[in-house]
């Protein structure tokens, strides 16, 4: 499987191309466009999985903010290509796992090979609470995954400690350890500074950021909007 | 420091870097990503000298800020303990980010396109004249001047107007102007095309310096996007 990722930043899209027999895992209604021989097929469930199984993976899909159902895209017996859009206008992403894992925020995710195990994963009482969901996505196993953005999308490479506003958080290898913390560490910046709530990293790894978020979007552009009626 | 800008013109990110001691002052809630060797501290957006005038004067400049040109009450001032420290700066609203250099010169920005700046660059409100009310944009401007760097943003990209002479901008896509710049606040044809043209109203700018517009209009895009939202 390869991805090519065109028309960055601002409304990118990804186009999986897919060996004979490989399948791609995708979020429900991203496919944008696919070629005939593409063959998709509609599921909760992953495969060996029962009813019950299948059942419990989409509810834990809707809790982290993900759809219930998944696609899955196989191309027989030919090489084929299948294009995924994200919702929102942003980047996307892509990311080899080898073994390791990343951490994604809930409506990051867009696509998967289906070597790659994507799970809801409680952040606990530790977590986001920027209006990113108490519940982030964690993938593991092996091969590619492509992920979204609001906004452009920056790669930094933590060594360290780095601190990130918990709405421009995209995803990070779970090498890296985090705490949310006030901005600026005290009561007045947390108060005044009109940042809220930040994720303190350490260690090595890598992050993503968006360089915007659709909460700050919103507030932007809600003062020229009329009322919303009730 | 160094400033460089990722990700324009849609989302445009200013990554600021700091030496030991130098300083970014940035607009509440701008900060997406930062190091952690630097000291945060909140301040009143208009300061003084910090005797109790001052600090009143501020304080009024502050309040009108934020009631009168939509910003915010506080800025946050980013000082660096240790070299390479980062700052990463992201409006709210899409679009491009711009780097603009002071020496000694102002320049007017919009309510609403100011992102940061250096210690070295004071913030001013001033009135931009009576018909802006009805330009929809808001009344009043934002007059930085001193010596430093200046970041402002706006909706769409940024288009640098290189001005001597006269030159005409819809109210709507003024994002800065240098102070050396006049400006009249007009109709821009005859009273048939101010209704039926529909441009609204202009800015005449005259004199040298330099312009900044933006490639898209904000009031435009919510009255667009208004009849989905079940308004006018």
């Amino acid at each position: 499987m390869r991805i090519d990722v065109s028309h960055r930043p601002a409304y990118a899209m990804a186009t999986v191309h897919l060996e004979p027999g490989e399948t791609c895992v995708a979020e429900a209604g991203a496919m944008m466009s696919m070629e005939t021989h593409v063959k998709m097929d509609t599921s909760a469930a992953k495969p060996n999985q029962g009813m019950l199984g299948g059942l419990m993976s989409g509810l834990k899909r809707m809790v982290a903010g993900e759809s219930f159902f998944q696609n899955r895209f196989t191309s027989p017996d030919q090489p084929g290509h299948v294009i995924f859009a994200p919702t929102l206008p942003g980047d996307i992403a892509t990311y080899t796992l080898n073994g390791g894992g990343i951490m994604l925020q809930s409506s990051a995710y867009l696509c998967s090979i289906d070597t790659v195990t994507v799970d809801a994963k409680w952040g606990g009482a530790k977590s986001f609470f920027g209006g990113e969901g108490l519940v982030m996505l964690k993938a593991t196993g092996a091969g590619l995954i492509a992920f979204g953005s609001f906004g452009g999308i920056r790669e930094i490479d933590v060594d360290g400690k780095f601190t990130v506003d918990t709405g421009h958080i995209v995803a990070f290898e779970d090498s890296l350890k985090f705490k949310v913390g006030k901005f600026g560490g005290g009561w007045m910046a947390f108060l005044f500074g009109g940042e809220g709530l930040v994720c303190n990293f350490t260690g090595t790894g890598k992050l993503w950021i968006q360089t915007r978020t659709p909460q700050g979007f919103g507030q932007a552009i809600a003062p020229h909007l009329p009322q919303r009626r009730s | 420091m160094n400033i460089a800008i990722d990700s324009g013109p849609s989302y445009g990110l200013a990554v600021v870097t700091l030496d030991k001691g130098e300083t970014i002052i940035a607009e509440s809630g701008a900060m997406a990503a930062m190091s952690t060797d630097l000291v945060v501290k909140p301040q009143l957006s208009g300061r003084g000298k910090g005797d109790l005038v001052s600090t009143l004067q501020s304080l009024i400049f502050a309040l009108a800020r934020r009631f009168l040109a939509g910003e915010s009450v506080f800025v946050n001032a980013f000082t660096a303990k240790a070299d390479g420290q980062q700052v990463m700066l992201a409006p709210g609203l899409v679009g491009d980010v711009r780097h603009v250099q002071l020496a000694g010169n102002s320049v007017t920005v919009q309510a609403g396109s100011y992102l940061g700046s250096t210690p070295g660059v004071i913030v001013g409100l001033v009135w931009g004249g009576f018909s802006m009310l009805f330009g929809g944009e808001g009344a009043f401007f934002l007059k930085c001047r001193g010596t430093g760097d200046l970041l402002i943003n706006c909706y769409g990209a940024i288009e640098e107007v290189p001005i001597d002479g006269k030159y005409i901008v819809d109210t709507g896509h003024v994002v800065a102007f240098t102070g050396d710049l006049k400006y009249t606040i007009r109709r821009p044809g005859g009273w048939k095309s101010m209704f039926f043209s529909g441009e609204g109203l202009v800015l005449e700018f005259s004199g040298q310096g330099t312009l900044w517009t933006q490639t898209r209009n904000l009031s435009a895009l919510a009255s667009w996007i208004s009849p989905f939202f079940g308004g006018k």
